[in-house]
Order: structure tokens, then C-alpha cells, then sequence
């Protein structure tokens, strides 16, 4: 079965980069453009993995994160973002890239998460 | 020391004997044989001590010893009393007499007369001569005290900083010269009034926590000199205390920190923020990549749409990229403002122009309350900075609708131009998201910015300086989820700059 990958950033230029990256190696995918309106999309679409920007408006990645833990979901993450250092990253995370990332190695990242 | 002593006797034989017994004694010996000679005497020889006899023909001892005693009272009177006197004695010690013999003369007694006599001259001598001393040490310290309070005030006067005592309702108590020279004697107004031309006391007032706590407490505040210049102060403030311990006045000492302000911003500018704009920068590259990629993709594949997204995409990234370099290079230079009149009506028929696309994209109500052609009037401003400043504030009010676009029946945007007697205010208002007491007080700080990728943090910090370039304030006013206000008042008339 086809994986769905939610792309979550508040930039429309990096997520239209996203999608197409990942639809152009098979993936599914679906987009939130910041904390907040991802819940709705995350609990709808049921992603099987997330790429999370860290820094966006009205609420930030790791609470985003915090809120699905709580919910008891599972679902890996992988941390995209502008921060340099990891102080703000999520600890549970798969992984952490900076921007601006190489596409290959996100790319190779997804694919070994989701073990295709 | 030779003391002068007058011996008055009506009996010859008396006067020689006590003269010679004194004289040997050491005396400077004056006599007199009536009371008349005698006084005459005093006044001419000023004696230290008359030796009188009691009863004399014509103006009798009784009589000298008081005339003596009331013009002389410092010389010392001896009477010489005979048999039966005894009540006259006493009386005369009564009115002044030291002492009193009686005849025939006793040397011891004599002695013993004398000797009261001087001991009663070195006391009043040595009384004289403490209090001169005395009053010389009073005279001494009143004239360090003196000296040291006005050394005290010229200390206040001449402080290197502005100094002002308050009371409870912020009233100005006492200010030294410093402060006077920049602000004018304004004994008795409200601090806020002179400093900050407000009405009202400031939100954060460290002399209103120093009044709570008695602590002292600092602030950085923009203060309005007398000739209308804008000046950044650090104020500290520090408690006095009555005697009873309760604070009835607060001091506050302002230090001019312009400069290094000015240097701090200027540093900030060019390069000790370099991690935010970098931060930018990261998300304006990572775009660039996307769309690097759709146009790579797109060409690889034939497929026009991807390559027209890309495409877009390095558009909107190298305009972003381009409004921040000139926000920076802007910032990073010192300009003087371009002051001409210039006609309301078209600034804001500019701005509207400007900003129409984006307010219409988004669904939002413009409503403008401004003046038309017919209430046109002239403000004097530098328009590309005032423009800038607006702009920056309208982009942000877009953004603020944007935001809550989807729980909004109808987002609007109200574009206000107002007057009071000393100012035009251009008032910026529009029902998005709103920002919180937190945002608010970083709002105009270099490199704020709630925007996450979209914002630079340049916008409303360079607002803030333009406004202050024509010497007018810029507020904020919002409650979250309902309304945001920014009000910039631009004085109607500007000094020279």
C-alpha cells in the first residue's frame, strides 16, 4: 500500500517542494501550514510518517508533536527546519535536517523510516 | 599683672597708708578723697578696683559704688566701712560691692578683699574669653556648614546626569541645572507630563515600583527634550526616606544613552543578529531548492505547470531575498529625512493603490476613513519613510486577517487619518488575530518577528525609526482574537533636524 507522508510547514514554497519530492518517489502526501491546522489534517488523513517544521505561527512544531503523543499515536517524525541547533528539536524524533537540506538524504531517510 | 586700683578716703592719713601698702603690694595706687574725684577718676583711668570708703562728705561711697557699678559694672568696688556700718556693708554687696573692710584696716583682711576682687576679674576675663571663643566656633562651623551645603547643591547641579527628586503623584519636587537646562524648570509638574508629553503616567514607571518597594529600579525610556529632539534615557531611581521611614519622594537619574542605543541598533544591524537573517536566509535558500527542483523536474518530464511553479517559487524567494537585503543595506545607513508637504489624500490614495491586490486576494474590507479631495490637507513628512512605515504596518495587518480567515465572517481593515491640535494621526486597524501584551512590547524590536518563515523582523522596527525620524510615537493598541491598532502621530510642525 501506498505510504502517506504529512508535510507540515508554513512556508508554501517548501511544502510544494515536499510534495512534489515525495509524490515523485511514490509517496502519498498531505499538507498543514501550521501547528494548529495540523491536528485536523493529521486526525483525518492518518499519515505514516510527518515532516515537522519547528518554527511556524499560532503554534509550533514540538507542541504539535506533544498533542499526538498525548493522544497516543506513534507516528514517526522527522524534523525539518531553519533552527540550527537541536535545543528545540524533539528528542523522540527520527531524525533532524536543516535548512536548507539536500533532498537525497531526507529522501533516503523517509524511505528507511518507513522501511521501503 | 599690675592691676590699676583707686583708693577714695575723705581721710588724708588713710589714702597715704593704703597707698603705700598697695603700691608695695604691686598695685598701680590712683586716689581720691570724695566721691565726686573719685568718679571723675574712674571715667578718666578706668581702674580695675575702687577701694571706697562708706561715709564720705558729699557724694558718699554708697552713691559711687552704684553710679560706678551701673556705668563700669566689669570694676570691682571694696568698701571700707567703720564702726556701726554694718547694715550699709551688707546692703552694698547687695548692689554689686565685691567686698567689704572695715577700719581700722587689717592687712589680712585687706589681702583677703583683694583677693576676691582679682579672683572675680580673672573669672569674668576668663568667661569673656570663652565666649569670644565661642562665637568664633560658631562662626566657623556656621561657615563650613555653608560651605558644605553649597557644595552639596553645586554636587546636585552639576551631576553628569538628569536628576529629579518626585513626589507620590509624580510630581517634580526638585531638579538640578542639568535637567532644567534640557527640560525646562518644571517644579511642580507631572514627570510624565515633561518628559514624555503624556497626559497620563507611563505603563512600566520605575519610580512607581520604587514607591511600592523602596528598592531602586531602572528602565530605558524615550524622553522629548524642550527643543523637541527624541532622546533614549536609562533611569534608575533610588528611595528617600522621611524620618519616620515611609518614602515620601523618589529620585530618579537619567543617564543619555542615545548614542550607544543608536550604536547597539547599528551593531545589531550589521552583523550580531547575522543568525536571524541567516535563519531567513535558510528558508529563502530551502524554497530556492524547491524550486530548483520543480523546474529541474519539470523540464525533465515536459511538464510546463511544474516548471511555471518553480518558477514562481524563485520568484517570490529572490523578491524577498531583495527586500531584505534593502531593509539591511536601509538600516545600516544614516539617513536625513526629506521633509516637504506633502497632500494627504495622495499618500493615501498611494498606499491604497499599493496594497489593494493583496487586501483584495485575501477578502478583506477596506474601509478608509481619510480625507477626501475637497478635505485634503498637507502634512509635512518625508514620504518614502512615512510610506514605508504604513506599508509595513498595513502587510502586517493582511497578514493578521489572514490568519483568522477561516473562523471570520468578514475581515476588514480600517485606514483612519485624524488631527489634533499638534499632531496627524494615521490609525491602522484591522479585526485579525490580534497580538498579545507579550508580542506587543517586542513588536517593534530589531528582528522580531511572529511570522515564523514568512516574517524578517525588519518591518516594524524600521516603522519605529521613521516615525521617530519625524519626531512623532507609535503605538499599539489590541485585545488577541479581536483587534489590532497602530496609531502613528506625526507632530504638525518639526523642528529643523
Amino acid at each position: 500500500m501506498t505510504k502517506k507522508i504529512m508535510i507540515v510547514d508554513d512556508d508554501p514554497a517548501i511544502t510544494k517542494y515536499l510534495e512534489t519530492l515525495f509524490k515523485d518517489n511514490g509517496f502519498d502526501t498531505c499538507i498543514a501550514d501550521d501547528g494548529k491546522q495540523a491536528m485536523d489534517v493529521f486526525l483525518d488523513q492518518q499519515p505514516d510518517l510527518i515532516t515537522l517544521d519547528l518554527e511556524m505561527p499560532e503554534e509550533w512544531g514540538p507542541r504539535f508533536f506533544r498533542k499526538i503523543s498525548k493522544k497516543g499515536y506513534t507516528t514517526p517524525v522527522i524534523v525539518i527546519s531553519g533552527l540550527s541547533g537541536r535545543t528545540h528539536s524533539i528528542p523522540k524524533a527520527e531524525a533532524f535536517f536543516a535548512k536548507p537540506f539536500k533532498a537525497d538524504e531526507v529522501l533516503a531517510k523517509v524511505k528507511a523510516v518507513l522501511g521501503v | 599683672m599690675t592691676n590699676k586700683l583707686l583708693v577714695v578716703d575723705d581721710e588724708e592719713g588713710i589714702r597715704e597708708v593704703l597707698e603705700i601698702t598697695l603700691t608695695d603690694a604691686g598695685y598701680e595706687v590712683l586716689t581720691a578723697e570724695n566721691g565726686f574725684s573719685g568718679l571723675d577718676m574712674v571715667k578718666i583711668h578706668k581702674p580695675d578696683i575702687v577701694l571706697t570708703d562708706i561715709r564720705m562728705p558729699g557724694m558718699d561711697g554708697m552713691a559711687l559704688l552704684k553710679t560706678v557699678k551701673q556705668s563700669y559694672p566689669d570694676i570691682e568696688v571694696i568698701m571700707i566701712t567703720g564702726y556701726g556700718d554694718a547694715n550699709l556693708a551688707i546692703d552694698s554687696l547687695k548692689i554689686g560691692a565685691v567686698d567689704f573692710i572695715s577700719k581700722p584696716v587689717n592687712q589680712d583682711v585687706l589681702e583677703i578683699a583683694l583677693k576676691r576682687a582679682n579672683d572675680r576679674i580673672r573669672t569674668r576675663e576668663k568667661l569673656a574669653d570663652h565666649t569670644r571663643n565661642l562665637e568664633i566656633l560658631v562662626a566657623e562651623k556656621t561657615r563650613k556648614l555653608a560651605e558644605s551645603e553649597k557644595r552639596y547643591v553645586q554636587l546636585f547641579n552639576e551631576s553628569p546626569a538628569y536628576i529629579t527628586i518626585l513626589d507620590e503623584n509624580f510630581r517634580i519636587v526638585e531638579s538640578n541645572n542639568r535637567f532644567k537646562d534640557q527640560f525646562g524648570d518644571h517644579t511642580d509638574m507631572y514627570c510624565f507630563q515633561v518628559q514624555q508629553q503624556r497626559k497620563i503616567p507611563c505603563d512600566t514607571c520605575p519610580v512607581k515600583e520604587t514607591f511600592v518597594d523602596g528598592l531602586s529600579h531602572d528602565a530605558e525610556m524615550d524622553v522629548t527634550l524642550k527643543d523637541g529632539r527624541v532622546r533614549r534615557f536609562f533611569i534608575q531611581t533610588s528611595a528617600i526616606p522621611d524620618d519616620s521611614g515611609r518614602i515620601r519622594h523618589v529620585m530618579e537619574m537619567c543617564t543619555d544613552i542615545s548614542v550607544i542605543h543608536q550604536l547597539q541598533d547599528h551593531l545589531a544591524a550589521l552583523g550580531l543578529h547575522i543568525s536571524s537573517i541567516s535563519h531567513g536566509i535558510k528558508g529563502m535558500l530551502t524554497g530556492l531548492d524547491g524550486g530548483d527542483y520543480l523546474i529541474r523536474a519539470g523540464l525533465e518530464k515536459n511538464d510546463f505547470e511544474r516548471i511555471s511553479k518553480g518558477w514562481d517559487i524563485i520568484r517570490e524567494k529572490i523578491a524577498m531575498i531583495r527586500q531584505m537585503v534593502l531593509n539591511i543595506l536601509y538600516h545600516s545607513k544614516d539617513r536625513t529625512p526629506d521633509m516637504r508637504p506633502e497632500s494627504v489624500f495622495d499618500f493615501i490614495q498611494e498606499l491604497v493603490t499599493t496594497m489593494d491586490p493583496r487586501i483584495r486576494k485575501a477578502g478583506i474590507e477596506l474601509i478608509l476613513d481619510t480625507p477626501k479631495p475637497s478635505t485634503d490637507f498637507h502634512v509635512i513628512m518625508d514620504k518614502t519613510l512615512l510610506f514605508g512605515a504604513c506599508l509595513a504596518i498595513l502587510e502586517n495587518a493582511v497578514d493578521a486577517c489572514i490568519s483568522v480567515a477561516h473562523d471570520r465572517k468578514k475581515l476588514t481593515i480600517r485606514i483612519q487619518v485624524a488631527q489634533t491640535p499638534d499632531q496627524v494621526l494615521f490609525k491602522i486597524m484591522d479585526n485579525g488575530k490580534g497580538l498579545d501584551r507579550q508580542y506587543r512590547q517586542k513588536i517593534f524590536s530589531l528582528f522580531y518577528s511572529d511570522k515564523g518563515n514568512k516574517g524578517t523582523g525588519l518591518g516594524l522596527f524600521i516603522a519605529r525609526r521613521s516615525v521617530q525620524l519625524h519626531q512623532g510615537e507609535i503605538h499599539v493598541d489590541s485585545v488577541p482574537g479581536e483587534f489590532t491598532e497602530f496609531t502613528i502621530a506625526i507632530p504638525k510642525k518639526v523642528s529643523d533636524i
